[in-house]
């Protein structure tokens, strides 16, 4: 049938064997020839291919585990208990069925495969490696994050769910009516994300559709008759990325201080309001050493680190700000404790939490502004706190009513801001409707 | 437990060669069949026992049919039929009862409710490993193992136990009982165990993961729909391909020395070679066990298609409880009938190139039948590959995809084709540096593959559900 292999004279009758095994055969017949030969390569191979997963393998196990990642910002799973906690003998525990039950019902197996994940050794040597890999393959993009030029990570926003930023409109508007009653005027501001304020920065021919489509719908779900006062932060911000300036951390899916700057300048135009000349600021850069989120996913070692900079005012410290969630109180509107970890950008009054009040201190009667946010806010509340008095609120993890908390604290306007991600990621501006 | 997983490749492989090769000679068989049967358990654990009771029911049987085989015929074929009614018997339960369950259940006048049994993991395929070790016997093509350890390790050997290859148990009848395991052999294991790894972590899950995109895309179009399937033919051969390569090597390494189960099959010139190259072990064990006790091609035309159609029939949904495997096999059934009876003989005049494109053209199509066993979704991929209610002839998404994966799928189709390997060994047997080289190779791609398994989640087996 076959009669390629006429170089081999092997004139063995092999009647039954399929012909197609002969190249192999004969593969495997000149590396059993060579055999005395290859001795010492053959060996090393050995040697080398064994004591990797040997040595990987016992270090996994013995290296001590590590419980949370900083750069991803988890919880680790670390090494898994074969059965669950049981106080009695064995035969008690056998009795129970708890005896090696997280083995019988998979989980440990699951656990184990999640422990390997997590807990290998120099992880972050084989992520980069993959990214380079991928990189290398002309792929553009790593775990979907597009390596754009200037070195900017565009984190992929494909397949977002449209619906969530109709929802989290609707609330909004049904929100402010109801504000409009009290006489407080609400202002809805959207930020764009990285890629697409960034879209200067974008490979050749990336499909950009997908990246209109959430404005399109955010577009379509304002109507004539809306309470609420719209505010774009998204194309100021985008003219001014394709200037060429930096808007956009590089690493980040946040904006920079300069970033959220010009945010704060729109706001003030659309109030009506002056806003501060930048050069009333003293820029400050408290870090060089900034890896976002979007690099910690991109594997892409060689992108270099972003900085972090405070636009500092004269009188800035003189200001309270309390985390209510904790009580914990700071002088000023930053929180450098987390200049030492991996989450700088929370350093920006103090990160994720429920309710925040920034209050200028010895000043009474200070308008005051109750800001429903997501973390774009974090940056740009320092700039709002030179005119007002802040009331923070994050619907993510505050459960009580906003609508109550405006009217308690005396806030004379509401600005609610958010970035698309988060008005595709949730319809977390539902919890707006509570009473 | 998965072959492309970090717990296999830094636990339990290490520990099972360091105490394969520490232990005495007679005591590896009994070492391989514990570390197989945990293999087995990994994630489920009690079909364990089910895998410990066919292992016990088909050493009996084989010990009976080899005890009569030669005094009371009569005697033997009761155990083997006993045999292959108990394993079909299973296979049937586990792998078929829901399909004929609902099925039957159309009919107005039955109700049979389904099971929603979890399938055992890799039963297709050691149910037919252990079908042929009983038969061998039978048929005396081998000799019966007194030894319940040596049978077991045959059936859960956990290089091939899952995803195959098919070993018959003739071919390995006597490396069961000795093997030589040397250097060389170990060595020659690690290189095509690298290879099927890197087939598997690097072609095989990035091919799969461009598949999902292009199934997921609400607005897909003709050339992403095209693109896309071209994907899954990469994937399914990469995945399986791999999976035997890693399996062979694992064997090598072990001292088995297991038959090919891929022949570079995309580079067939016709279904009927394709079918010569592709899951090699599969169709041995159709053509040693069910054709040929049908009588063959011997006893007439109308009886060798019969006994074709039910091989097709048969290997279809060998590969799934469901109509679209049964398509598929038959889809086969006729491309393979029409080319015996005329078809080969005029496609000698052809030109190469267009015997190889007919071939994988129908090979293409081939796949897209036997992906979508929701007849609901292979009808509407099918259509937007033709044009109907999908997004257009092409989207700027599809250039700006395709023309970022050309280098992937440039190297896709090379790794398809059989000279790399000759080269690979080619310059293995250059000289003593180059043999350096490529164990240094070996090793790179090691922890290259590493590096995707580190960063990755996407890491499905196409042929676990068989």
């Amino acid at each position: 049938m076959e009669n390629e292999n006429k170089t081999v004279q092997k004139e063995s009758p092999k009647p039954k064997k399929p012909t197609m095994q002969d190249e192999a055969d004969e593969l495997f017949d000149l590396q059993m020839r060579v055999a005395d030969k290859a001795k010492g390569a053959d060996r090393a191979g050995i040697v080398l291919f064994c004591a990797f997963i040997a040595v990987f393998g016992a270090l996994t196990l013995l290296l001590p585990d590590k419980t949370f990642s900083e750069q991803e910002n988890r919880a680790l799973q670390t090494f898994p208990k074969i059965q669950s906690k049981f106080d009695g003998s064995l035969i008690e525990r056998i009795k129970a069925g708890k005896f090696l039950d997280k083995y019988f019902s998979g989980d440990f197996s699951e656990d184990i495969s999640d422990y390997y994940a997590d807990q290998f050794p120099a992880r972050d040597f084989f992520v980069g490696l993959k990214g380079v890999t991928e990189i290398a393959m002309l792929k553009g993009e790593n775990n979907d994050v597009v390596l754009g030029a200037g070195g900017y990570l565009l984190t992929r926003m494909d397949n977002v769910n449209t619906e969530n930023v109709t929802k989290n409109y609707t609330a909004a508007e049904e929100f402010s009516a109801r504000m409009a009653e009290e006489n407080i005027p609400v202002t809805f501001a959207a930020a764009g994300r990285v890629i697409d304020v960034m879209q200067s920065a974008l490979p050749a021919l990336f499909p950009t559709d997908a990246l209109n489509e959430p404005w399109e719908v955010l577009n379509a779900a304002m109507s004539d008759g809306d309470t609420m006062q719209v505010v774009d932060l998204y194309t100021p911000l985008r003219e001014h990325a394709d200037a060429g300036e930096d808007v956009m951390y590089r690493t980040d899916h946040h904006w920079t201080t300069y970033g959220a700057y010009l945010a704060y300048v729109e706001l003030m135009e659309a109030w009506g309001m002056e806003a501060q000349p930048l050069d009333a600021f003293t820029v400050e850069t408290v870090s060089n050493e900034f890896y976002g989120t979007a690099w910690r996913n991109a594997g892409m070692k060689w992108i270099t680190t972003d900085e972090i900079e405070y636009y500092r005012f004269d009188g800035d410290e003189d200001y309270t700000m309390t985390i209510n969630d904790n009580g914990t109180v700071f002088e000023g509107f930053y929180d450098r404790s987390y200049l030492d970890v991996t989450d700088q950008y929370s350093s920006f009054i103090s990160g994720n939490n429920a309710y925040v009040t920034i209050e200028k201190n010895g000043v009474e009667d200070r308008e005051r502004l109750l800001l429903v946010k997501d973390s774009f806010g974090h940056s740009l509340a320092p700039f709002l706190a030179y005119h007002f008095d802040l009331e923070i609120v994050d619907l993510r993890y505050y459960k009580k009513s906003t609508a109550a908390l405006a009217k308690e604290t005396g806030c004379s306007r509401v600005l609610i801001i958010n970035n698309m991600d988060s008005l595709t990621g949730a319809a977390t501006l539902g919890m707006l409707g509570m009473e | 437990m998965l072959f492309s997983s970090l717990e296999f490749l830094f636990a339990y492989l290490p520990i099972t060669l360091l105490v394969y090769f520490i232990s005495p000679v007679k005591f590896r068989n009994l070492w391989l069949l514990l570390v197989s049967l945990f293999f087995y358990g990994w994630g489920e654990p009690v079909y364990v026992f089910l895998m410990v009771f066919t292992i016990a029911f088909d050493y009996v049987c084989g010990y009976f049919v080899g005890k009569y085989r030669e005094t009371d015929n009569r005697r033997a074929k009761i155990f083997l039929i006993l045999s292959v009614v108990v394993n079909l018997g299973m296979l049937g339960y586990f792998k078929y009862y829901d399909f004929f369950a609902e099925n039957l259940s159309r009919l107005p006048f039955l109700d049979i409710p389904t099971l929603g049994l979890e399938l055992p993991i890799g039963i297709s395929f050691y149910t037919f490993q252990i079908m042929s070790y009983v038969i061998d016997v039978y048929r005396g093509d081998a000799r019966m193992q007194k030894n319940p350890i040596v049978v077991g390790a045959y059936v859960t050997l956990f290089p091939q136990l899952i995803a195959g290859p098919i070993v018959r148990y003739q071919d390995v009848d006597d490396q069961l009982r000795e093997r030589h395991e040397s250097a060389a052999m170990f060595a020659s294991g690690i290189r095509t165990f690298v290879a099927g790894l890197a087939k598997k972590v690097i072609f095989a899950n990035t091919a799969g993961a461009l598949w999902d995109e292009a199934l997921a895309d609400p607005d897909r179009t003709i050339v992403g729909a095209w693109v896309g399937l071209l994907f899954y033919c990469f994937q399914i051969y990469f995945d399986f391909s791999g999976y035997s390569d890693m399996a062979i090597g694992l064997g090598k390494m072990l001292g088995f020395r297991f038959l090919e189960n891929f022949n570079y099959p995309y580079i067939s010139q016709s279904i009927t070679e394709f079918w010569r190259r592709w899951h090699i072990s599969l169709g041995t064990w159709f053509r040693e066990y069910v054709y040929i006790p049908l009588g063959g091609n011997r006893g007439g035309k109308w009886k060798m298609y019969r006994n074709i159609f039910v091989v097709w029939f048969l290997t279809g949904f060998w590969h799934g409880a469901d109509w679209n495997f049964i398509i598929w096999g038959l889809y086969y059934f006729a491309l393979l009938v029409v080319e015996k009876t005329f078809l080969l003989d005029k496609m000698k005049a052809w030109p190469k190139a267009f015997r190889h494109i007919y071939t994988l053209f129908f090979v293409y199509f081939g796949w897209f039948i036997f992906y979508f066993e929701n007849m609901g979704e292979g009808i509407s991929y099918l259509g937007t590959m033709f044009g109907v209610g999908g997004g257009g002839f092409v989207a700027q998404a599809d250039i700006y995809a395709i023309l970022h994966r050309l280098v992937f799928l440039a190297i896709c189709v090379i790794a398809s084709l059989p000279q790399p390997r000759r080269w690979f060994y080619r310059f293995y047997e250059k000289s003593k540096t180059s043999r350096y080289v490529t164990a240094v190779g070996c090793l790179l791609v090691t922890v290259l593959v590493t590096a995707y398994l580190v960063d990755s989640s996407y890491n499905p087996f196409l042929y676990f559900r068989f």
